[in-house]
């Protein structure tokens, strides 16, 4: 059974209540708003935060770079490196980022490498303090929907849903990584388990999850809701 | 030996370096390339114009880009992915030319994969 990509068209609060997205396609321009409005209340933030220090424009221009390298030099097909960002509007009308995701399309699946996926290579939301800065519901529940991003990325280019994703690491902060893990399981991704190669010249560290087709179509199922 | 247009840019970043980039990555993924006596240098030379001369704010950042992806490309996927949540990547990639923040009117985004 195939499933045909459909965005969530909004998300969850912790008041159970909605709030509409969109999600687009990263340009200068809209990373721009996640430098000026998001990316400072990320450095600033008093919590842990994995993506104090990313860079995402040239996050973005270095793993296309390095794909299109990757691609040439034969090692294997060059994965389709997208940014993707979802969007809320403020009273004003205009568009705030909330989220955003950098997707390796066509990576190799980490459970089957001969299989294409998507591998989300990076996943951020905004924090509390910028949503509400920017006068947006503080408790918007944004780790599920920027997931399904990738799922619904990995159904459009005939991927069955296959996704991959590395739970990043601290190595002074265990809580944090602990916490990172446990998320990652509770919203129902499938830890790689150990005894299995993530990837060509790297340790398995078992902070790898996947959904394969199966576990996409349950996954995305879940969020038929908001779509 | 061939050179490249990095070669004529900038002497620190010459064909010897990409070649010796491309290599280690072919060797760690241990797959022969797909056609022998390709051209890779006048390939990689193309996509960097490609990929950087839109866009690049000046040839300095784009020849310091450039020199940092080929110290770094003997990293995996995975090994950049660490370096940057570390807050080690940084270093390593040239500051962003911060882009205009101008509004965007959320009914103006062109939503992805929205039928046109």
């Amino acid at each position: 059974m195939t499933a045909t990509a459909r965005l969530l068209r909004h998300v969850d609060t912790a008041r159970k209540t909605q709030l509409p997205i969109r999600i687009a396609e990263a340009t200068p321009q809209t990373l721009a708003l996640w430098d000026a409005h998001v990316q400072p209340h990320v450095r600033n933030a008093r919590e842990f935060r994995f993506d104090r220090k990313w860079q995402w424009p040239a996050l973005l221009k270095f793993h296309q770079v390095q794909e299109a390298i990757i691609g040439l030099a034969g090692a294997r097909p060059a994965a389709d490196v997208r940014l993707l960002q979802a969007f809320a509007e403020r009273t004003d009308g205009t568009a705030f980022p909330v989220g955003q995701v950098l997707l390796a399309c066509g990576f190799p699946f980490i459970r089957d490498w001969d299989a294409p996926s998507v591998f989300l290579w990076y996943l951020a939301a905004a924090p509390r303090q910028a949503l509400h800065a920017a006068g947006l519901a503080p408790d918007l529940k944004l780790m599920r929907p920027l997931v399904d991003i990738a799922v619904q990325e990995s159904f459009a280019r005939g991927f069955e849903g296959r996704i991959g994703l590395h739970a990043a690491r601290s190595r002074w902060n265990l809580a944090a990584n602990r916490d990172l893990y446990n998320r990652y399981r509770h919203i129902g991704l499938a830890p790689l388990p150990g005894g299995l190669r993530a990837s060509v010249g790297r340790r398995n560290d078992r902070r790898y999850f996947y959904l394969d087709a199966p576990l996409a179509l349950d996954f995305a199922r879940r969020l038929d809701y908001l779509r | 030996m061939r050179r490249s247009r990095w070669t004529l840019r900038d002497g620190s970043i010459t064909f010897v370096d990409a070649m010796a980039a491309i290599t280690h990555v072919r060797n760690q993924h241990a797959v022969l390339t797909p056609e022998s006596g390709d051209d890779l240098g006048e390939r990689l030379a193309a996509l960097a114009a490609d990929l950087f001369s839109a866009d690049a704010a000046t040839r300095a950042v784009e020849r310091a880009f450039l020199d940092r992806l080929l110290r770094i490309l003997a990293l995996t996927p995975h090994e950049v992915h660490d370096l940057a949540v570390a807050g080690r990547l940084t270093g390593m990639l040239p500051p962003d030319t911060p882009g205009a923040a101008e509004p965007i009117r959320f009914a103006d985004l062109a939503g992805w994969r929205d039928p046109k």
